[in-house]
C-alpha cells in the first residue's frame, strides 16, 4: 500500500442506498464485497456478494475491478 | 456499508461459499451456460410442481403451480436467447437431450431441498417464504457464477439470468404482501 493510499477517502454507504443498488442498479456495474468469515457469510449474505475475508484481501484484491463501485461490509 | 450485515434488513442468501459453483469451470461458452441455466430452471419447475402435488392446502398448491409456470416462462426466454446466441437451426427436443438436470437453481438437489423444507411448510405464507428463499439463492448463484467466469459474453449471460431472478423475486414479494393482507 502506498503512503498516500492511507489518506484515500472511503465513503460510507447507507443500508438504504445499498438496497437501492441491489434492487435497481444493473448487475455488473458494482461489486458487493463480504469481508467477514465463512461461517458468517453462510449464515446470511447479500445475494451476489463476493466472499473475500479480510485476512485474504491483500492477496486477492486484484480480483476486484477498481473501475466499479465496490460496497464492502 | 454502514452498520455491516447486522444492519441489512432485505433479502439475504444462505448459500454456502461453494454451493452450486461446482457446476461451472469458468471457461464455458455462452451456449453451454444457457444450457446449464435451462437445466436449472427445468429442475426448479419440476420441484415446484412436486411440492404443489404434495401439499394439501388448495391455495398453496395453486401458488406452487404458479411458480412452476413462472419457471417454464424462464425456460422459454433462455431457449430464445440460446437460439439467438448459437445461430444454429436446432430443434428444441434435440436441445433438451443435452440438458443436465438434477440440481436446483440454488445449487442443491431437489431431494435435499424437499426433505429439508416439506415439514416446515404449514401456511401459504411459509410456502411463499420458501419460494423467495430459493429464488434468492438462485439470484445469488447466477451472480457468483458471473463473478467466477472470465469471459465477458458469459458474464452477460449470467447477469441477464440474474436480472430475471430479480424480477421474479419482485413478483413474489408483491404476492407475499397480498397474501399477508388477506
Amino acid at each position: 500500500m502506498k503512503f498516500l493510499d492511507m489518506f484515500t477517502h472511503v465513503k460510507t454507504v447507507s443500508v438504504n442506498e445499498t438496497k437501492r443498488v441491489v434492487r435497481e442498479q444493473p448487475f455488473g456495474e458494482y461489486t458487493l464485497l463480504d469481508v467477514r468469515e465463512q461461517v458468517e457469510y453462510e449464515k446470511g449474505h447479500i445475494p451476489g456478494a463476493v466472499f473475500m475475508p479480510l485476512s485474504q484481501l491483500p492477496d486477492r484484491v486484484a480480483e476486484l475491478d477498481p473501475e466499479k463501485q465496490i460496497i464492502a461490509y | 456499508m454502514k452498520g455491516g450485515f447486522d444492519a441489512w434488513n432485505d433479502i439475504a442468501s444462505k448459500a454456502e461459499v461453494d454451493q452450486g459453483i461446482y457446476l461451472i469451470e469458468g471457461d464455458e461458452s455462452s451456449e453451454e451456460l444457457l444450457a446449464l441455466a435451462y437445466g436449472l430452471e427445468e429442475e426448479n419447475r419440476r420441484f415446484y410442481m412436486t411440492v404443489s402435488q404434495a401439499l394439501k392446502d388448495a391455495e398453496t398448491q395453486d401458488l406452487f403451480r404458479m411458480l412452476s409456470d413462472m419457471e417454464e416462462k424462464h425456460k422459454e426466454s433462455i431457449w430464445d436467447r440460446y437460439r439467438s446466441v448459437s445461430g444454429e437451426q436446432i430443434e428444441r427436443e434435440q436441445f433438451e437431450t443435452t440438458i443436465v438436470t438434477g440440481v436446483l437453481e440454488h445449487g442443491k438437489t431437489a431431494e435435499e431441498t424437499l426433505s429439508q423444507f416439506m415439514e416446515w411448510i404449514q401456511t401459504t405464507a411459509d410456502a411463499v417464504e420458501l419460494a423467495m428463499a430459493l429464488e434468492t439463492d438462485a439470484l445469488d448463484l447466477y451472480l457468483r457464477m458471473a463473478h467466477k467466469t472470465g469471459d465477458g459474453g458469459s458474464k452477460k449471460v449470467f447477469f441477464s439470468l440474474a436480472e430475471e431472478e430479480r424480477m421474479h423475486l419482485k413478483k413474489l414479494a408483491t404476492l407475499f404482501q397480498r397474501k399477508l393482507s388477506l
